[in-house]
C-alpha cells in the first residue's frame, strides 16, 4: 500500500464532499435532529393516562379506591360518567384510554366477604399504553386489597399494628428514575453513525461509475486497498465529528449520564465505524446504480440498525428466529457495548463479547470489500 | 315614435351582431376545443411515451427491479415481527438464600404469572449482580435467608427485586408485576392468619374465609389480547409507502439531473407539467402495486384484522401517496446529486415517521412539538389505517383526519409544480 497514493485519493474524495456543501450540512444536520427528536420530543414514558370513572356504589371504599387511582400519577381523571355510553363514547374518540366501572354491590360484596370486582374498559388499540395501564391498575387494586387485609385483621384482633409479612423492595439500577431519554441516546450513537456510513459511503464508488468517472479512476496506478482506505479516511472523520457532536449533546444538552470509560466509548466506535464503512463500501461495489446503492443501504443497514438492535423495540419480545438474526446485525452489539459503558460504567471485561464480534464483522467486511473491489478494477 | 324606430332598428342591429358575433364566438370556441382537445391527445401521448420510457428504463435495470418486489415484503417482515413493544418472558435470576416452603411459593408465583422466564438459580447475591451488569438477566429475585421465619414471627420480611433499569418501558412494567405479585401474596398470607384467627375467636372447626379479595377484571378494546402487531402491523404498512414513494420520486427525476440527460428532456418539444406528469404517474404506478401487494400480505402474515371499508382504505391510500408523491417531486427540485436527494429525503423521512404516533404516543411530547405533528401528512394517515384496521369506523368519525390531507395534497403539488417551473426556467 502506498501511502502517497492513498492520500490523494482521501484528498480528493475531501474536495468532493467540501465542495458538495449542501450534503455535507445534511450530514451534520441529520444527527442534530435525530438527537432533538429523540432526545425532546418523543417519550415512551407513560403517566397521566386519561382515566373515565363511574362510580356506581358512592360509599367510602369505592371512593377511596378512585383516590387512590388518581393520587397515583399514573392516571388523570378526565370524566366522572353517569352512563356506560359516556365512556364507551370518550374511548372510540379517543379522550379516554381507561374507564374503570365500580359496580353498585362493590362496599356490600366486600363486607360480606366475597371479592369485590371493578371492571376496567382499556382501548387497546395501543397495546404499550394498554398493557402498562392494566399493570398500573393491578398494582394499585394489590394494594389495596392488602390494605383492606391488614384493617380487617386489625380490626378482629386486639393487635394495635399489624406487619405485613412480606414487603417489596424494588431497585431499580443503572436508570433509577427510568427515563427513557438515558436508554435512547447511548443508542442513538450506534443509529446515527449507521446511517452516515449507509447513506454516505454507499455511494462513493456507484457515483464514479454512474456519472463515467471510474474509467478514470482504473487508468490511475492506484490500488484496491489504497481506494478503500484513501475513500474512507474523509468519512471517517465526518463519522467521528458527528459522533463527538452527539457525545457532546448528549451531555451538556440532555444531561445523559457518562459512567465508564470515554477512551473506551470512542475506541469501540473506531471498531463499528470501520466495519459500518466497509459495509456501506461493499454496497457501493455491488450496486449498479445510485438509488439500487441508497435502497439496499437502507433495507441492509438502517432498518436493521434501528429495529433489530434493542435500540427501541427489546430483543426478547421478537421471535427466535428474528432474535438469532440479531446477532449477526453489528449495531446490536454495539447498543449493548454503548449502554454498558453510559450507564452501567462497566470496563472491557463485561463487554468482551460484543467488542469481539464487532470486530469480526468489521475484518469480514473490509475483506471481502476489498476483493470485490479488486475483481472490478482488474 | 322615430325614437322609437331608431331604437327599434339599433335593437334589430344589434340583434344581427349579436348572432353573428355569437356565431363566430362559438366557431372560435369550436376551433379552440377542437385545438384542445387535440393538444390534449397530443400531450396525453407525449406523456405516455415519457412513461413508457420510465418503464423501459425500471426493466433495464435488473436490480432495481428486484429491489422494487422484494424491499418492501422484507422491510414488512423485519418491522412486523420486530416492532414488538409488549413485555413477557423477563429473564429473571433468583437468588434463594432461605429455600423454605414460602420462600419457593414465591418464586412459583412470579414463574406462573407467565412474564417471567427463570433462568437461573443463584446461591449468592453477589452472583445476581453480575448477570445484571452482562445483561444475561433483566430481573433479579433477592430472598433473605430468614424469610420464613420471619414471617411465622409476624414480622415483615423484605424481598429485594433488582431491575434492569436501562431498557425503561419493559423496567416500568417489569416493577408494576413485581409488585403486585409480591403484594397479592402478601395479601393471601394475611386472609390466612384471619381465618386462623376467626377459628380462634369463634372456636368453629370450620373457619372460613371472611376477608375479600378485591380483584378487579380487565378488558381492552378492539384489540381484546394486547397484540402489539395489530397496533404496529398497520402503521408498517404505511411507513413502507411513504419511504418508497419519498426515494423514488425524488431520485428519478434528480437522476436526470446528475447524468445530465435533463437537458435533453428540456429542448425535447413537452412542458414541464407533462414531464413531471410522465416521471411521476410510473412512480404512482409502482406504489399502487406495491401496497396491493404489501397490504394483502400483511393480513395473510400477521392476521391482522380489517374491520372498515376496503374502498374508504383504498381512496384514502391513493390521497396520501398523493401527498407524498407531492413532497418528493418538492425534494427533487431541491437537489442536483442523488446522494443530496437521499439525505433530503431523509432530513424528512425521519421526523414524519417519528412524530407520527406510529411507535412514539403524539400524547407523550411537548405541547409545541404536538402542534408540530398537525404539519405531518402521516399522522393523519396513521389514524385513519388504525382507525378503519382496528376499530372499522368509516368517514363519518374520520373526516377531520381526511380535510388537513386533502388540503396538504392540493398545497404539496402546487408547490411541487411552481418550484419545478421555477428552476426549471
Amino acid at each position: 500500500m502506498n501511502i502517497h497514493r492513498t492520500f490523494a485519493v482521501a484528498r480528493k474524495e475531501t474536495r468532493q464532499i467540501i465542495r458538495d456543501s449542501r450534503s455535507l450540512y445534511l450530514a451534520l444536520g441529520i444527527p442534530v435532529m435525530l438527537m432533538i427528536l429523540f432526545g425532546y420530543a418523543l417519550s415512551l414514558d407513560v403517566d397521566k393516562i386519561p382515566l373515565a370513572v363511574w362510580d356506581q356504589d358512592h360509599s367510602p371504599q369505592s371512593r377511596e379506591l378512585v383516590d387512590r387511582l388518581t393520587s397515583s400519577g399514573y392516571f388523570s381523571l378526565v370524566l366522572s360518567a353517569e352512563l356506560y355510553r359516556q365512556i364507551v363514547q370518550g374511548v372510540d374518540k379517543g379522550d379516554i384510554h381507561v374507564g374503570v366501572v365500580i359496580p353498585w354491590d362493590f362496599s356490600r360484596k366486600l363486607k360480606k366477604g366475597q371479592s369485590g370486582v371493578i371492571q376496567a374498559i382499556v382501548d387497546g388499540s395501543d397495546s404499550t399504553r394498554a398493557g402498562l395501564a392494566i399493570v398500573y391498575l393491578e398494582t394499585i387494586m394489590a394494594t389495596f386489597d392488602e390494605d383492606f387485609r391488614k384493617k380487617a385483621l386489625v380490626r378482629q384482633s386486639v393487635q394495635q399494628r399489624v406487619n405485613p409479612p412480606v414487603e417489596p423492595r424494588i431497585r431499580l439500577l443503572y436508570n433509577p428514575e427510568l427515563k427513557s431519554r438515558n436508554n435512547i441516546i447511548p443508542g442513538l450513537i450506534a443509529i446515527i453513525m449507521m446511517v452516515i456510513a449507509a447513506l454516505l459511503t454507499s455511494l462513493t464508488i456507484v457515483r464514479e461509475r454512474e456519472t463515467g468517472t471510474m474509467e478514470q479512476l482504473i487508468s490511475t496506478p492506484v490500488k484496491s486497498n489504497e481506494l478503500i482506505v484513501g475513500k474512507l479516511i474523509p468519512y471517517f472523520a465526518l463519522g467521528y465529528v458527528d459522533l463527538l457532536m452527539v457525545y457532546l449533546m448528549g451531555q451538556y444538552v440532555f444531561d445523559v449520564p457518562m459512567r465508564g470509560s470515554l477512551l473506551l466509548m470512542f475506541l469501540v466506535s473506531s471498531l463499528f465505524l470501520i466495519g459500518a464503512m466497509s459495509l456501506g463500501f461493499l454496497i457501493s461495489v455491488i450496486a449498479s446504480n445510485q438509488f439500487f446503492a441508497t435502497q439496499l443501504a437502507l433495507l441492509g443497514t438502517f432498518l436493521p440498525s434501528f429495529l433489530l438492535s434493542g435500540f427501541v423495540f427489546p430483543i426478547s419480545n421478537m421471535p427466535d428466529l428474528l432474535q438469532a438474526i440479531t446477532y449477526v446485525i453489528p449495531s446490536r452489539h454495539f447498543v449493548t457495548v454503548l449502554r454498558a459503558i453510559y450507564l452501567k460504567g462497566v470496563g472491557i471485561g463485561s463487554i468482551a463479547m460484543p467488542v469481539a464480534m464487532l470486530a469480526i464483522f468489521a475484518l469480514f467486511v473490509t475483506t471481502i470489500a476489498t476483493r470485490k473491489l479488486r475483481k472490478n478494477l482488474g | 315614435m322615430k325614437d322609437n324606430t331608431s331604437d327599434s332598428g339599433v335593437r334589430k342591429q344589434t340583434r344581427l351582431l349579436d348572432s353573428a358575433f355569437l356565431r363566430k364566438k362559438l366557431a372560435a370556441a369550436g376551433a379552440h376545443l377542437r385545438a384542445s382537445t387535440e393538444a390534449l391527445s397530443e400531450s396525453l401521448n407525449r406523456i405516455r411515451h415519457l412513461i413508457r420510457k420510465e418503464f423501459i428504463q425500471i426493466r433495464r435495470s435488473r436490480q432495481n427491479f428486484a429491489l422494487l418486489l422484494i424491499a418492501p415484503v422484507i422491510q414488512l417482515l423485519i418491522f412486523g415481527y420486530a416492532s414488538r413493544l409488549d413485555v413477557r418472558d423477563v429473564s429473571t435470576v433468583v437468588a434463594d438464600l432461605d429455600r423454605s416452603a414460602l420462600s419457593r411459593e414465591i418464586v412459583e408465583a412470579f414463574s406462573r404469572s407467565g412474564y417471567f422466564t427463570i433462568k437461573q438459580m443463584l446461591n449468592s447475591y453477589d452472583e445476581a449482580d453480575r448477570w445484571l451488569e452482562t445483561g444475561q438477566a433483566a430481573m433479579a429475585i433477592l430472598i433473605p435467608p430468614d424469610l420464613e421465619r420471619r414471617i411465622k414471627a409476624r414480622r415483615t420480611a423484605l424481598v429485594g427485586i433488582l431491575i434492569d433499569g436501562v431498557d425503561t418501558t419493559t423496567a416500568g412494567t417489569v416493577s408494576g408485576y413485581a409488585q403486585s405479585i409480591l403484594q397479592r401474596f402478601s395479601a393471601d398470607i394475611l386472609s390466612q392468619r384471619v381465618n386462623q384467627m376467626q377459628g380462634q375467636l369463634f372456636e368453629t372447626s370450620t373457619p372460613h374465609l371472611i376477608v375479600p379479595a378485591a380483584a378487579e377484571a380487565s378488558r381492552a378494546w378492539f384489540n381484546p389480547n394486547l397484540n402489539s402487531k395489530d397496533f404496529f402491523v398497520p402503521g408498517v404498512v404505511v411507513i413502507i409507502l411513504l419511504a418508497l414513494t419519498t426515494i423514488l420520486t425524488s431520485s428519478v427525476i434528480v437522476r436526470e439531473k446528475e447524468i445530465g440527460t435533463i437537458e435533453q428532456l428540456m429542448v425535447a418539444p413537452i412542458s414541464r407539467l407533462e414531464l413531471i406528469l410522465g416521471k411521476t404517474i410510473p412512480c404512482f404506478i409502482i406504489e399502487i402495486i406495491t401496497m396491493s401487494v404489501v397490504v394483502p400480505l400483511a393480513f395473510l402474515i400477521f392476521d391482522i384484522p380489517f374491520r372498515g371499508s376496503m374502498i374508504f382504505f383504498f381512496a384514502t391510500a391513493v390521497l396520501f401517496l398523493i401527498t407524498i408523491a407531492g413532497t418528493g417531486i418538492t425534494i427533487s427540485t431541491f437537489c442536483r446529486t442523488q446522494q443530496q436527494a437521499i439525505l433530503t429525503s431523509f432530513m424528512f423521512l425521519q421526523p414524519a415517521v417519528l412524530l407520527s404516533g406510529y411507535a412514539f404516543p403524539i400524547e407523550n411530547m411537548p405541547s409545541v412539538i404536538q402542534y408540530v405533528t398537525y404539519l405531518n401528512p402521516l399522522r393523519y394517515f396513521i389514524t385513519i389505517v388504525r382507525g378503519v384496521f382496528l376499530k372499522g369506523i368509516g368517514w363519518d368519525i374520520l373526516w377531520p383526519q381526511i380535510l388537513p390531507m386533502l388540503a396538504m395534497a392540493v398545497f404539496y403539488l402546487g408547490l411541487a409544480a411552481f418550484l419545478f417551473k421555477k428552476r426549471a426556467d
